[in-house]
């Protein structure tokens, strides 16, 4: 039974820890306004050695291990210097930490995740241009399926831009 | 009431049972079309509701974690009651 990710209190944990990283996935399109649900939080982080221990940190605090895995495994410094995808399950719910996200990495995009405030905190989201954009090269059904909602989105936020 | 009166009674309300029920078709057949109009502005061509889109952008990105959560939290609860049965 899938149970909703407390994702404001993970951003919370992240951004105390100063990690660098971007909100990508379907919360950050509907925390541009597509009206979405999705049940985990995606993050793309920097792979710089800093960031690295401080996301090591951060997940520590988040009690998390792999998702799946009978030995609730954790994840270390090795795994998470790798541009691929962290599945993990947190006391806050599940969060996967990418890496990289498709062909790029947080210093590819980092340009087009403009921060939004949230609450007392500026985090960084990918913009729904390049959400799109992402889910499009994915080309998954899944991916697919959320293509024209995506799409509305920005072209209502282009009529009548708020945030 | 003579038989007459009686027909006649029974014509007239024949009649204002048809005017009744040919308004009421009237009055239908202007609600469906007021519904479609308010679909055709409320929908864009992919089948997407915008008036949940317009619904959203005026939240803020806060407001829109927490309906979000709240939902997600909401359709969990479906779910678990839909699992006992």
């Amino acid at each position: 039974m899938p149970t909703p990710t407390k994702s404001f209190e993970v951003i919370e944990i992240l951004v105390r820890h100063e990690v660098e990283f971007i909100v990508v996935g379907m919360t950050a399109g509907v925390l541009q306004g597509a009206p979405a649900v999705t049940f985990d939080l995606d993050i793309l982080y920097s792979l710089s050695p800093v960031n690295v221990d401080r996301l090591l940190d951060a997940l520590v605090e988040l009690e998390a291990i792999f998702r799946g895995d009978e030995r609730r495994l954790k994840p270390n410094r090795s795994h998470l210097e790798s541009r691929g995808h962290k599945l993990l399950m947190t006391k806050f719910g599940i969060v996967d930490v990418l890496g990289s996200l498709g062909d790029y990495d947080f210093r590819d995009l980092e340009g087009d995740a403009p921060a939004l405030a949230l609450g007392p905190m500026s985090v960084r989201v990918l913009s729904l241009e390049r959400l799109i954009e992402a889910k499009e090269k994915a080309g998954r059904d899944k991916d697919m399926a959320v293509l024209p909602l995506l799409r509305a989105t920005l072209a209502r936020k282009r009529q009548s831009p708020k945030d | 009431m003579t038989v007459n009166s009686k027909a006649r009674h029974g014509v007239s309300l024949r009649y204002a049972l048809c005017y009744i029920a040919d308004g009421m078709s009237r009055s239908e057949s202007s609600a469906e079309r007021e519904l479609e109009q308010l679909n055709a502005e409320a929908f864009d061509a992919a089948g997407v509701d915008l008036t949940q889109i317009d619904w959203m952008l005026a939240l803020s990105p806060l407001e829109r974690l927490s309906a979000l959560y709240e939902t997600a939290a909401s359709l969990a609860r479906l779910m678990s009651h839909a699992n006992t049965d």
